[in-house]
């Protein structure tokens, strides 16, 4: 709560963002190349899946940043609408552009392995459908946000509506969990995180976290850039006074 | 709630379904729409009954869900528009309550008038006379969620230019858990009767989109009102 309180203030916050997203971004950098090298080079190939499981890699990372991103937009949304404070709106805007890339990224990847391991491009899986619905929800929350003309009313009505929305997504997703062992007689499920060997958890959980820090990455710099945007735009009107003032 | 709020709920009430009588049948294109779509579906499948009867249910449900979809539009916009929504915030008629009696009234308006023409529906489409009854028995479960989230979106989107598709695009992921248990539900009727777990199941999800969607569109519309 302290960080919190200490960071809502926007100067503190863009003087924190200067020195973190950097740093966010070097690691990022680190963790992405090292998992590949290590993911590709590094771990051995699944008994079953040969070198597919590779694909693991970028797509359990992407899929499991999508749902962060959800969930801190979301409860950057839920600061803004107690406290009112525009930082947090902006936090949870910056969020929303690359959850959405990641969970589409998610998809992408999902059908590709999809398609070398179960030949099928898609399939209405419980995972994949919510992951689906995911993506929905993120498109949702920007058209709402590019739709809206007054930016403090887009914020707002914005943040109801990642608000709402995280309410329902464990619903959705038991929901779609219950239809699909419903529908499906059998289904091939994807190798559980708990349960693989340290040669292979080793690169997914550096890919992970290289994701997380360029996510990190994304967001600081998105906010330290319209902080400076708003500071601009209310620079401006003031220098003009002063200089009606001293006329 | 103060006795006010309860008096100018049944006011609004029957002030919307007073308008809507005299707006010359405009109330009812949601079920035209709803017998035009139904129509081009048996079309586009080829008409014959033995492939229209196991889809009828599924069918059924999303013309419901779209002709009620696109109704909401224009829930909270004409309000706001002629400023009558800014008299009822001065009459200190709570937000809350006033989103109450609208989705009464367009419980009323616009899912009343399908209900009724299920048997219809059913018709067009040769659904069993079994399922008949589970599907209207799974509508007026899901109902409440319907208006509820119908409400909210319609509520975030007042002022929206082009707003039905995104109305559409807001909504339909708050109702994949309600089309999955209420066609679920259709399913299972004739062994487990209304007591059928995704029944339940279903007046859970209808209960929490009431408790969630009331003050998220009371929320946006004293938003869109600042």
């Amino acid at each position: 709560m302290g960080m919190i309180s200490f960071l809502a203030n926007p100067l503190r916050f863009k003087k924190f963002a200067r020195i973190a997203a950097p740093i966010f971004g070097v690691l990022a950098l680190v963790l992405i190349v090292t998992g590949i090298w290590v993911g590709i080079w590094r771990s051995p190939e699944d008994q079953l899946q040969g070198h597919s499981v590779r694909i693991m890699y970028v797509h359990v990372p992407a899929v499991w940043n999508g749902m962060m991103a959800y969930g801190a937009m979301a409860l950057a949304s839920l600061f803004a609408y107690i406290w009112r404070h525009p930082l947090a709106d902006e936090l949870a805007r910056a969020c929303a552009l690359p959850g959405a890339a990641f969970t589409a990224l998610g998809l992408l990847t999902g059908s590709l392995w999809g398609k070398t391991s179960w030949g099928t491009f898609w399939q209405w899986d419980g995972r994949m459908t919510s992951t689906l619905i995911l993506l929905f929800l993120f498109i949702g929350y920007m058209a709402v946000w590019a739709g809206t003309p007054d930016k403090r009313r887009a914020a707002r009505i914005a943040g109801l509506v990642a608000m709402v929305g995280s309410i329902n997504l464990p619903i959705i997703k038991f929901s779609v969990d219950w239809w699909n062992t419903l529908h499906q007689t059998s289904s091939v499920s994807m190798p559980d995180a708990p349960g693989l060997p340290a040669s292979i958890l080793l690169p997914l959980m550096l890919m992970t976290f290289g994701y997380s820090f360029f996510f990190g990455w994304l967001v600081l710099s998105k906010v330290q850039n319209s902080i400076s945007k708003a500071g601009a735009k209310r620079r401006k009107p003031a220098a003009a006074k002063t200089s009606l003032e001293n006329l | 709630m103060h006795s006010k709020n309860i008096h100018s709920i049944g006011g609004v009430i029957i002030r919307d379904i007073r308008i809507a009588v005299r707006s010359g049948g405009a109330w009812l294109m949601g079920l035209v729409f709803f017998a035009v779509f139904l129509s081009l579906t048996a079309i586009a499948l080829g008409g014959d009954f033995k492939t229209l009867r196991p889809l009828a249910p599924a069918l059924i449900w999303l013309a419901v869900v779209f002709s009620l979809l696109f109704s909401f539009e224009h829930l909270f916009a004409d309000d706001v528009r002629d400023s009558s929504l800014e008299h009822i915030k001065l009459s200190g008629m709570s937000m809350s309550a006033y989103v109450l009696a609208k989705i009464c009234a367009h419980w009323l308006l616009c899912i009343l008038p399908l209900i009724l023409a299920l048997p219809l529906a059913g018709l067009m489409l040769g659904l069993p006379e079994a399922l008949l009854m589970g599907l209207f028995v799974s509508l007026v479960i899901a109902s409440p969620a319907l208006v509820c989230y119908g409400a909210f979106a319609g509520a975030c989107l007042v002022g929206f230019r082009a707003g039905g598709f995104l109305l559409v695009v807001l909504t339909i992921p708050l109702l994949v858990p309600v089309l999955i248990f209420a066609l679920g539900g259709v399913i299972s009727y004739p062994e487990a009767g209304v007591l059928a777990p995704e029944f339940k199941a279903l007046a859970g999800i209808s209960l929490i989109a009431t408790a969630v969607g009331i003050p998220a569109a009371a929320a946006a519309l004293n938003t869109v009102m600042e």
